[in-house]
């Protein structure tokens, strides 16, 4: 099974896309096989910080049955181990996919054949980015500190919390007086711990149900452009109170040091972890990686053993 | 998103039940830095509501167990509702090594005495129920096989007495209080919590404690199973 690693994070310009090509490239670099897929719908440019002028057809050949498979729409990246799908060829209705689609695109991407998948997701919180982003037990976000992109951050985690209990009530079996107070109530104000009340009180059986199967989805988050004169510790702090007040579990995978570079590196259209490979910034993400494909290192021993 | 909710003092201010008042303050201001209204950390994580609850159940913590009187009497309280062992409320022992150096510091108890204000509500109470209104109220109430909360909200108002007097001489917070009279049994804590509140705010009113918990029990028994089979 590969590891699909969905990189979200509501705000646009906290560094999503510069953090997924980062991260493809150094756990690439370490020899597993990592795709990147650009899942901005609508304002794709992912291919620009890989050096891709001309992208292939990409996620448009697929919906539009021009490629049989996901697989076959993948293109080589100047990275060794790392392949690339577009979305730019998209039409410019795309950001709005119909249901089939989205359907189609998330079962599609479930089963590429590589170790690593990892989606370029948009800013906001549309249902199809909630939806890419849930299509994997474990999300990333990227934000960086600062109150607007902290409110965005917190805006994500709660809408991605609140679908995915959603999702949680609509695919098993509670009864009818839940499935229909919490699907079709109508309720835009509907929160989650609303949906854990209803479940409390109209199939009070199944709430430990609903508790264990949202506490299996992991959020993980990445302080992206950190600067000197903040506290360090304000990611673990926030870690802290998500455990506290989410049932799904939170990690925090460190802080990413605004570097001058990058902007320079996106220019000479050169990677920036491996151009510049002593920077603290750098470092950052390579510690990252390595937490990120340790992990599958792991998972995949397990399962020779089994 | 669960809040405070069942919670106990120490578990909201994340310490140990034999926390010294060193980490009672240090628990306190950390807990403010995070939930504080203007906090970096949570910004807009929580409602305005959710933060004012959050905040007032902090505050509330930190105020009775930095009282030596008051954090015993909640001790005890955990002890006789089960919550913990009096053991666990032990200063830890020196190890022996640091014994031989220094003698174990005896811990000094500070015994606050309650602020007028707090007496004064107390001997209000003992004068006013003298009278024939309230003593007929009462009487009224603890004939009553199940009491609502709109039965302890007449009595308090005729009184005259306002939930935030409560919540200053028995630090329950104003909104558990009012989650109380209005019946609102969902926002209400676990039971052995409930049972607890009650008991303070009915010895407060000067009204049998036993009668008003199993009287309020029941009736809130009767009216969720009602709920439940609508």
């Amino acid at each position: 099974m590969p590891e699909i690693l969905p990189i979200g994070g509501g705000k646009g310009g906290v560094g999503k896309s510069f953090v997924a090509v980062n991260l493809g490239a150094l756990i690439a670099n370490s020899g597993h096989r990592v795709v990147l897929l650009d899942l901005d719908l609508g304002a794709s440019n992912l291919h620009t910080l890989l050096g891709i002028k001309n992208p292939r057809g990409g996620i448009d050949d697929f919906l539009s049955k021009k490629a049989a498979t996901l697989e076959k729409v993948a293109e080589p990246t100047p990275i060794a181990n790392l392949t690339f799908i577009s979305s730019l060829h998209c039409s410019m209705e795309i950001a709005n996919l119909f249901h089939a689609q989205k359907v189609k695109l998330v079962s599609a991407i479930k089963t590429l054949p590589f170790d690593f998948i990892i989606m370029d997701l948009g800013a906001g919180t549309n249902f199809n980015t909630l939806d890419f982003f849930l299509a994997s037990e474990k999300g990333i976000f990227v934000c960086t500190p600062e109150p607007t992109a902290i409110e965005n951050a917190f805006r994500f985690i709660k809408s991605a919390y609140l679908r995915k209990l959603k999702q949680i009530i609509n695919l098993n079996a509670f009864n009818k007086m839940v499935k229909h107070a919490v699907l079709e109530s109508g309720r835009g104000d509907l929160g989650s711990s609303d949906i854990i009340d209803i479940v409390l009180k109209y199939d009070p059986g199944r709430e430990m149900f609903l508790r264990e199967s949202i506490s299996r989805f992991q959020f993980g988050f990445i302080m992206n452009q950190f600067r000197k004169n903040i506290a360090p510790d304000i990611g673990e702090k926030m870690k802290a109170v998500c455990n506290r007040h989410f049932y799904s579990k939170f990690q925090f995978f460190g802080n990413v040091a605004f570097d001058e570079r990058v902007s320079e590196s996106v220019l000479k259209k050169k990677l920036f972890a491996l151009h510049y490979p002593d920077t603290e910034a750098a470092a950052a993400l390579k510690n990252i990686a390595e937490r990120l494909s340790q992990k599958r290192s792991l998972a995949d021993r397990m399962s020779e053993v089994s | 998103m669960n809040t405070f909710e069942g919670q106990h003092h120490y578990e909201i201010l994340k310490i140990a039940l034999n926390a010294d008042v060193k980490e009672i303050e240090r628990a306190y201001r950390e807990a403010l830095e995070i939930y504080e209204e203007n906090s970096l950390i949570t910004y807009t994580l929580f409602s305005e509501d959710q933060r004012s609850d959050l905040l007032q159940a902090i505050d509330e913590a930190y105020h009775t167990l930095m009282d030596a009187e008051r954090r015993a009497a909640y001790n005890q309280y955990l002890i006789d509702s089960g919550v913990a062992e009096a053991a666990a409320f032990q200063t830890n022992p020196p190890e022996e090594a640091k014994a031989e150096v220094a003698p174990a510091p005896t811990p000094t108890i500070k015994v606050v005495a309650p602020s007028p204000k707090h007496r004064d509500l107390r001997t209000w109470v003992q004068k006013r129920s003298l009278e024939e209104e309230i003593k007929g109220l009462v009487a009224e109430i603890s004939a009553r096989d199940t009491i609502s909360g709109s039965d302890l909200k007449k009595l308090r108002q005729t009184l005259d007495i306002q939930l935030e007097e409560i919540f200053e001489l028995t630090r329950i917070s104003t909104a558990v209080l009012t989650a109380i009279e209005e019946n609102r049994y969902e926002s209400l804590p676990a039971e052995v919590f409930l049972k607890g509140f009650l008991k303070t705010y009915a010895q407060m009113m000067q009204i049998d404690p036993k009668h008003v918990i199993a009287g309020y029990l029941k009736n809130k028994t009767a009216a969720t199973s009602m709920r439940k089979s609508k």
